[in-house]
């Protein structure tokens, strides 16, 4: 099959609705990169759909028995539906079998892990697992019947499933029967299961947990997209991406299998790990804190939204994707994110000086609003701000090449109102706290175009 | 006829004359037939309902298709259709590849086409036929449509590619002969 052809299946296939994650993701770097291609692409749905509107205007019925296979050779059949094998053949098979039975046996001890898990949701329990005890804005979860529940309360009781923050702002804890507690935060998927053995997939995103004691011989397994973490009773974060996953732990211990070549580490309190194809996977002592923090979009995307890398013409940039929040589903906001700590170098304190410089670009003045999720020396989560309440946010200049620069006072931040009904939970103010993240909009919608070029925390007052 | 009247009528049937290029558009985004023709559908309604807004001398298509964009994300959220990031940055680079290369097809240039459509899927195979039927009218995957007509699945893939190509020439060579 010729390059065209292939495109042309993937781009049909993508009127459909058919594409995998990995397609999709393909499809969108492809049309992204390639002028051609976006040209064809938009062709070939002009013209798909030209086509599909007249047979469906002039569908005549076609009797399909006249289509069917008739008799027996009449119509090809593929290999799917054929196994019948020569006794050579099944002689053969057993063979290669056996020996890739024996080699996994002789995998898992060498290495003392458990094999690869997969969570089936199939196979959860039906009476509840956990229960939800906290969360924040725009979160789908999906239960293990496959039913997808967008309005989740605290209190509920899951049974397991796959929980999904659509937003930088999203946030969600869930403790489960025995005490454990696991939080996710910003945009993340995480589906859990416990039948007498908790197994949880971090598909993507930050995620912290404090888990006690587990029964012997039945540890929390974790997987993320490159590694598999084994936990017995500890306090650590994990952040997954489809290249590397980075796990930090506070207290107790934590085995982790790099699923790329099968070495296993144990990472000890106060130790980290980031894991990614052909690192050394040696635990390094956690980073001292360090006060002030610069984004650095030309070399590394950022977390929400669409990362445009650096050209000869302008810097990287972070833009902004259209996004409908949960509890107001007429409004659309233009929004991104970007994540800070936990990415790589030492966390990030907030100073009660600190002040935040955004730098970027906008189609039209807009007022822009500035959130920030902050943590606490223990790794979890201590609650969300807002930089832009305060005060009436002014509406933010541009200057003739449509950019702009505007500055937020730590001083001025007050708690993000989605949390404010929890005192207890959060803490009042986020000076002295890590920062988790950042997250940017305005309510102009689609039409401002915003895009940021550069978030930096300054611990003092900008000159 | 006030002015009002007479612009609403301007831009609403403008924006009609663009509707397979808005269905087009939302198919594009929402990866289904009747959902994309349920959230045009919308759009028209807003449309005309905000005709006033259209700055007349600017592009009707583009202007039609920023409405379309947000019934679409209506629609998703509606549908709870697939929110992740690889959906949103596809969503992204798909409305980029339209700003940058849809064209509206003048009136009498869409009729030709969808008449030499009509004449050309006389010419093909009744099993070329009733895999397009299957793929466009009942929105079936390979493996369905497989297993409806007794084909593989390469077999559904191939016949589906090559029925589109035949289709295409003919069409293209119809259209050259008529002007």
């Amino acid at each position: 099959m010729n390059t065209n052809q292939t495109r042309d299946e993937l781009f049909e296939r993508h009127l459909q609705g058919e594409l995998s994650d990995v397609e999709k993701e393909h499809v969108a770097e492809l049309l992204d990169s390639d002028a051609a291609a976006r040209q064809q692409f938009v062709e070939l749905a002009q013209w798909d759909t030209e086509l599909a509107e007249t047979i469906r205007e002039h569908a005549e019925p076609i009797d399909n028995k006249d289509l069917l296979p008739s008799g027996k050779g009449t119509i090809e059949r593929g290999g799917e539906n054929t196994f019948l094998l020569s006794p050579f053949a099944t002689l053969a098979t057993v063979t290669v079998l056996f020996i890739l039975f024996s080699s996994f046996l002789y995998l898992q001890r060498k290495t003392g892990f458990a094999p690869e898990e997969k969570i089936d949701l199939s196979q959860t329990a039906s009476s509840p697992i956990a229960t939800i005890t906290g969360l924040k804005g725009s979160l789908l979860w999906t239960g293990n019947q496959g039913e997808l529940v967008l309005d989740i309360h605290v209190g509920r009781e899951l049974t397991g499933g796959t929980i999904e923050g659509l937003a930088p702002d999203s946030w969600f804890e869930l403790q489960f029967q025995d005490g454990s507690i696991v939080t996710i935060s910003g945009t993340s998927m995480l589906t859990f299961a416990d039948v007498g053995q908790k197994k949880l997939r971090l598909k993507q995103g930050a995620f912290t947990a404090d888990v006690v004691p587990q029964p012997v011989g039945k540890p929390m397994i974790i997987q993320t997209p490159s590694t598999l973490i084994e936990v017995v009773g500890t306090r650590f974060e994990v952040e997954a991406l489809q290249a590397f996953t980075t796990v930090n732990v506070r207290e107790g211990n934590v085995r982790l299998k790099h699923l790329f070549d099968g070495s296993v580490v144990d990472i000890p309190a106060h130790y980290c790990v980031t894991a990614k194809a052909g690192s050394d996977l040696s635990p390094t002592r956690l980073p001292a804190s360090k006060n002030h923090w610069k984004s650095s979009l030309d070399i590394q995307a950022g977390g929400f939204g669409k990362w445009l890398p650096a050209t000869k013409k302008r810097p990287g940039a972070q833009k902004a994707l259209p996004f409908i929040p949960a509890k107001y589903p007429d409004l659309t906001i233009a929004l991104l994110g970007i994540p800070v700590s936990g990415r790589s170098g030492p966390p990030v304190v907030l100073t009660p000086s600190a002040q935040f410089l955004v730098r970027g670009r906008l189609h039209h003045p807009a007022k822009i609003k500035f959130g920030i999720a902050v943590s606490d020396d223990n790794g979890e989560f201590a609650g969300m701000f807002r930089g832009d309440l305060l005060n009436e946010q002014p509406i933010t200049k541009i200057d003739e090449e449509k950019c702009f620069e505007v500055i937020y006072q730590l001083g001025d931040f007050s708690i993000d109102p989605c949390t404010r009904n929890k005192p207890n939970k959060f803490v009042g103010e986020p000076d002295g706290l890590y920062l988790d993240r950042v997250w940017i909009f305005t309510n102009a919608g689609v039409s401002s175009r915003l895009m940021v070029h550069e978030v930096e925390l300054i611990p003092g007052e900008i000159k | 006829m006030g002015d009002h009247e007479s612009k609403k009528n301007r831009v609403v049937h403008a924006a009609f004359g663009c509707r397979t290029e808005l269905l087009t558009y939302a198919r594009s985004l929402l990866g289904n037939f009747a959902a994309a023709e349920d959230a045009v559908q919308e759009a028209m309604i807003v449309v005309m309902n905000k005709y006033d807004q259209f700055q007349e001398g600017t592009s009707i298509l583009a202007w039609c298709r920023s409405i379309v964009r947000l019934e679409v994300l209506r629609a998703k959220r509606r549908y709870q259709q697939d929110m992740s990031l690889a959906q949103r940055l596809l969503d992204d680079a798909v409305d980029a590849a339209f700003d940058e290369f849809q064209i509206q097809r003048r009136h009498d240039e869409s009729t030709s086409r969808r008449d030499a459509i009509q004449h050309c899927l006389k010419k093909i195979t009744d099993r070329g036929r009733a895999v397009l039927k299957s793929r466009f009218t009942d929105e079936l995957g390979y493996k369905q449509i497989g297993d409806q007509l007794g084909m593989t699945v390469e077999a559904v893939r191939k016949a589906l590619f090559r029925t589109k190509k035949q289709l295409h020439s003919c069409v293209e060579s119809r259209l050259r002969v008529a002007s």
